[in-house]
């Protein structure tokens, strides 16, 4: 759908769904289904980094799972490099591990207690067939932990030993270890304290930078979000509301949603002089979601036709798309 | 927000208030001072191990038994003129301060409410603890107090169980609760942080209504700078268990003082001003220090740009006045701010 | 202040409960090891007094056949721990591996096995073995076979909900997210993250099946005799209770020790 001429695409989404039945009773029935993702389409190019922003709900985690094949989707076409990611086989999937990675957002789950840092970093290494304990392994740690600004002798810490910050270092790492093509990075700094999440973004940016890797940013931080990413997704009740270069969605938002999810982001340096736009209502339930327009219950532009048709995403600028049908706003 | 209220009312004065760990001597807390005047608001900043939640609950009296020893004093004038010292307060008077002039919402609602009463119950059940009000009445101020909390159907909340309730609204309700005895003063901890921002906008706005319509003073614990520019009047910044910056919000703000309350607000992004705009962060390096083997002198020197070997490392700085109405814990603040 | 404690390194070392129960097993293996040269009679010979009371060559008297007790406890200790020692290890043998499938595939297979397993534990532990022992006889194989039996179904459920519990971690499905397949997640994360589990229930079940051994014999069907065992020796020590009553309390006595010891390792809390 949003197809764009410059650059080839690493990743290319049509269409993405994901439904989750929730079972009842003795039998295990299909009671109902969290409308989780739908019809997502979008492109991340070679060396793009493409933020996911959405509240709770949103789909935006759910989408990073299933771009690394860690869930299965419901229907749609995920192609990685031009290849269709469901149709790989055992062996092509283990290549796929390699070449795409993930950093989760919470550095204290997210590393086994009982393996140390030098375990946690050569694991996907391991399973890529680097035999344990072989000087180019303990090589590739040193590199890592260099390249991650940790001190070698961190090698032989446990993650107990070690802050929030370190801790996401060492994740970092980790899905360094392999060279990725890709990565997912879910909320990566969320969990930090805001001196450390400047560290973490800081180093990120130079990493990306330096080796040309391609990233899913995933956040619910605008403003994190629009410092990392080239272009930016903005998800409601897992639809796309908007989506297009980073400074453009967050300066000139075209989609009633965005609007009012900037103008709620509390800003210490822009003190005075701010008009907010505070949306009524709670999210809706991701199981019955609304018709037509999932956002038409919270917007204040809703038309009755908004309660009518699913909004196409449409291009209002070059490069920048909406799902909505009012084009005399924004 | 409070210009207009020429007198100032003193509420609450803490003074040289520390607290220490029992468990493993961890100094939380050090000589930390600032007061609250009647109908202000306070954002109480920092990052975790700052000491800032500790300080809200110092002033609740939820500290005390047995896990932290305090010294110093914390100072409140009640409802009825009397002043009271709430540091080594007997716990049952502790207990009708807590009910009658200060209140306390924490982060995550669902675990100050109880899950087998109905929403109602439990408020109503406040409000009779509170009030001296006939039963009949006891429910109508509920759903008042639901109502004033802009919960859009306050009947059928009344009935509901916490866990039919989302975050946003559970956090509403715990609000209502903390109301329902009209408290002088109410102190807030990360009370969004779970939240979804579009929901914490909502809770925000709401709270400053309510804030302003009762002239209740809040003290704001929270990490989020944004936030407390936000809602404060004035602004403390605490570091490592001490207060390091403290004054009027907007002078804190856009002129920081101190080099850590500088660095905090480089090392956020600006919303609009990304990679594409030319934007740059400015990490603070290093991490937050072990409050079991503090640094010597200032407490932020080790991370600090603007550090002097023999000076900084040396000397704890006091909180000295600055101007703007503002105080600061460093050496250097007359050298450094340009 | 993360990182502050390094109570991982102190392990449950630390822990008074844990060295207490340490020492007392300590000493009951000490004491069974070397009964060889501690002992100063044949435990199974029998002496021309029987019944005497304690005095200066019999410490603790003799048996209804003129046996020395204190020699008799000594020797009884070997067969009561390798008992204790090979059942644990049998039912961890077993349990084990059942329990890591189970929690870790899930479905089908997990729900069958949980009901094989539940029906098992349901049935008490003592009339199980009893029961088996009765029909396959008593010896010191058949008993660890059949408390081993007896014991594994614990071992695999607690197990299984560990497995399950650490299957839903961030960092198992980081592994995956690496193309760790289920035997490596097994090997590498489940495994470790259940040995602390895996040995505290170890200890437990030695003590159990001190204890259930005991019984065992006390309701005739343990190791036969002239072989000491102190779950014999309290059963015949009964009928004379009147005449020597250490002959009943000095093996009793030990198996407290002993349970309690393995106990005390096995509800130490990291």
């Amino acid at each position: 759908m949003i197809a764009d001429a410059s650059g080839a695409s690493l990743v290319d989404v049509k269409g993405l769904t994901k439904r989750f039945d929730i079972r009842k009773g003795a039998f295990a029935r299909v009671a109902a289904q969290v409308h989780a993702v739908e019809n997502v389409s979008f492109q991340i190019k070679e060396g793009e980094v493409l933020g996911l922003a959405g509240e709770s709900g949103s789909g935006k985690t759910t989408i990073g799972r299933m771009l690394l094949r860690l869930i299965e989707a419901s229907s749609g076409s995920i192609r990685f490099m031009g290849e269709e990611i469901a149709g790989f086989d055992r062996a092509r999937l283990l290549a796929f591990r390699g070449q795409a990675q993930i950093v989760f957002q919470d550095p204290f789950a997210s590393l086994d207690p009982t393996m140390t840092v030098g375990e946690a970093i050569a694991e996907p290494l391991r399973i890529q067939g680097m035999k344990a304990g072989s000087p180019e392994l303990r090589q590739r740690i040193a590199e890592l932990l260099e390249a991650v600004a940790l001190q070698p002798d961190f090698t032989l810490r446990r993650p107990e030993e070690l802050s929030g910050g370190q801790r996401q270092r060492v994740v970092i790492a980790r899905a360094l270890s392999v060279n990725p093509k890709f990565i997912v990075a879910d909320e990566p700094v969320s969990s930090l304290d805001v001196s450390i999440q400047a560290q973490i973004i800081g180093l990120l940016e130079r990493l990306q930078r330096r080796s040309g890797l391609t990233m899913l940013f995933i956040s619910h931080d605008l403003a994190v979000m629009e410092y990392m990413s080239d272009r930016i997704a903005v998800l409601y009740l897992g639809r796309l509301m908007e989506i297009g270069p980073a400074h453009d969605v967050i300066a000139a938002p075209k989609h009633p949603y965005t609007e009012a999810l900037i103008s709620a982001i509390p800003d210490a340096a822009q003190r005075t002089g701010r008009k907010r736009v505070i949306l009524t209502g709670e999210i809706p339930s991701a199981i019955a979601p609304p018709a037509g327009c999932v956002f038409h219950t919270r917007c204040r532009y809703a038309l009755a036709a908004c309660t009518q048709g699913v909004p196409e995403l449409r291009e209002t600028r070059p490069g920048h798309y909406k799902a909505c049908i009012r084009d005399d706003l924004l | 927000m409070n210009a207009d209220i020429a007198v100032q009312e003193k509420l609450l004065e803490v003074d040289g208030l520390s607290a220490t760990f029992r468990s493993n001597s961890v100094r939380a807390l050090r000589d930390v001072s600032f007061r609250i005047d009647a109908g202000e608001v306070v954002a109480l900043v920092g990052e975790s191990g700052s000491g800032k939640s500790t300080t809200g609950l110092a002033i609740m009296g939820l500290l005390e038994r047995g896990e932290a020893s305090l010294s110093g004093s914390i100072r409140l004038v009640r409802k009825s003129g009397e002043r009271a010292e709430l540091v080594g307060l007997a716990e049952n008077r502790m207990r009708s301060v807590r009910g009658n002039d200060v209140a306390m919402i924490f982060q995550e609602p669902m675990s100050s409410l109880d899950p087998i009463y109905s929403v109602g119950d439990q408020i109503a059940e406040a409000i009779a603890a509170h009030q001296d009000l006939p039963r009949a009445r006891v429910e109508d101020e509920a759903l008042r107090l639901l109502t004033i909390m802009a919960i859009p159907d306050p009947a059928k909340c009344f009935v509901s169980y916490p866990h039919q309730l989302s975050g946003g609204m559970r956090q509403r309700v715990m609000i209502a609760m903390a109301l329902s005895c009209r408290p002088r003063l109410l102190v807030a901890d990360e009370p969004t942080t779970a939240l979804d921002v579009t929901i914490q906008a909502q809770i925000i706005d709401q709270l400053g209504i309510l804030q302003r319509d009762a002239g209740m003073a809040v003290l704001f614990v929270t990490h989020d700078l944004g936030l407390a520019a936000d809602l404060a009047d004035r602004v403390l910044v605490m570091y490592a268990g001490q207060i390091v910056e403290a004054g009027p919000a907007d002078q804190v703000f856009s002129r920081p003082t101190m080099p850590y309350t500088a660095g905090l607000m480089r090392s956020r992004p600006r919303i609009g001003a990304g990679r594409a705009a030319g934007g740059q962060i400015q990490p603070i390096p290093g991490g937050v220090p072990d409050l079991a083997r503090l640094p010597t002198g200032c407490t932020f020197h080790p991370r600090c740009a603007h550090a002097v070997t023999g000076r900084c490392d040396v000397t704890l700085p006091a909180l000295e006045p600055a101007d703007g109405g503002r105080a600061v814990r460093c050496l250097r603040w007359r050298e450094i701010t340009p | 202040m993360r990182g502050v404690g390094k109570s991982w390194r102190r392990g449950p070392l630390g822990s008074p409960r844990f060295l207490v129960g340490l020492g007392m097993i300590g000493a009951v293996c000490l004491l069974s090891a070397l009964a060889d040269s501690l002992a100063r009679f044949d435990p199974t010979r029998s002496g021309v007094f029987p019944l005497s009371p304690p005095d200066a060559t019999h410490w603790l008297g003799t048996d209804e056949l003129g046996r020395d007790i204190v020699s008799r406890v000594l020797y009884g200790g070997r067969p009561s721990l390798l008992i204790g020692i090979g059942a644990a290890a049998l039912s961890t043998l077993i349990g084990v591996p059942i329990g890591l499938v189970a929690g870790y595939v899930g479905g089908r297979l997990d729900r069958l096995t949980m009901q094989l397993v539940n029906l098992l534990i349901s049935v008490p532990g003592l009339i199980l073995a009893l029961i088996i022992t009765a029909m396959i006889g008593p010896s010191l194989t058949n008993l660890v076979l059949v408390l081993g039996f007896v014991t594994w179904p614990r071992v695999a459920r607690l197990v299984r909900g560990q497995a399950l519990a650490i299957r839903e971690t961030v960092f198992v499905e980081a592994a995956r997210a690496a193309g760790g397949g289920a035997a490596w997640i097994v090997r590498m994360h489940i495994l470790p993250n259940t040995l602390a589990i895996i040995a505290t229930q170890f200890s437990l079940t030695v003590a159990y099946s001190i204890f259930t051994s005991a019984s065992l014999s006390f309701l005739g069907v343990g190791i036969p005799p002239p072989t000491p065992d102190w779950g014999g020796m309290v059963r015949s020590g009964l009928n004379y209770l009147a005449l020597n009553p250490t002959m009943a309390l000095a093996p009793s006595v030990a198996v407290a020790i002993t349970v309690l010891g393995f106990f005390f390792l096995g509800s130490t809390r990291k």
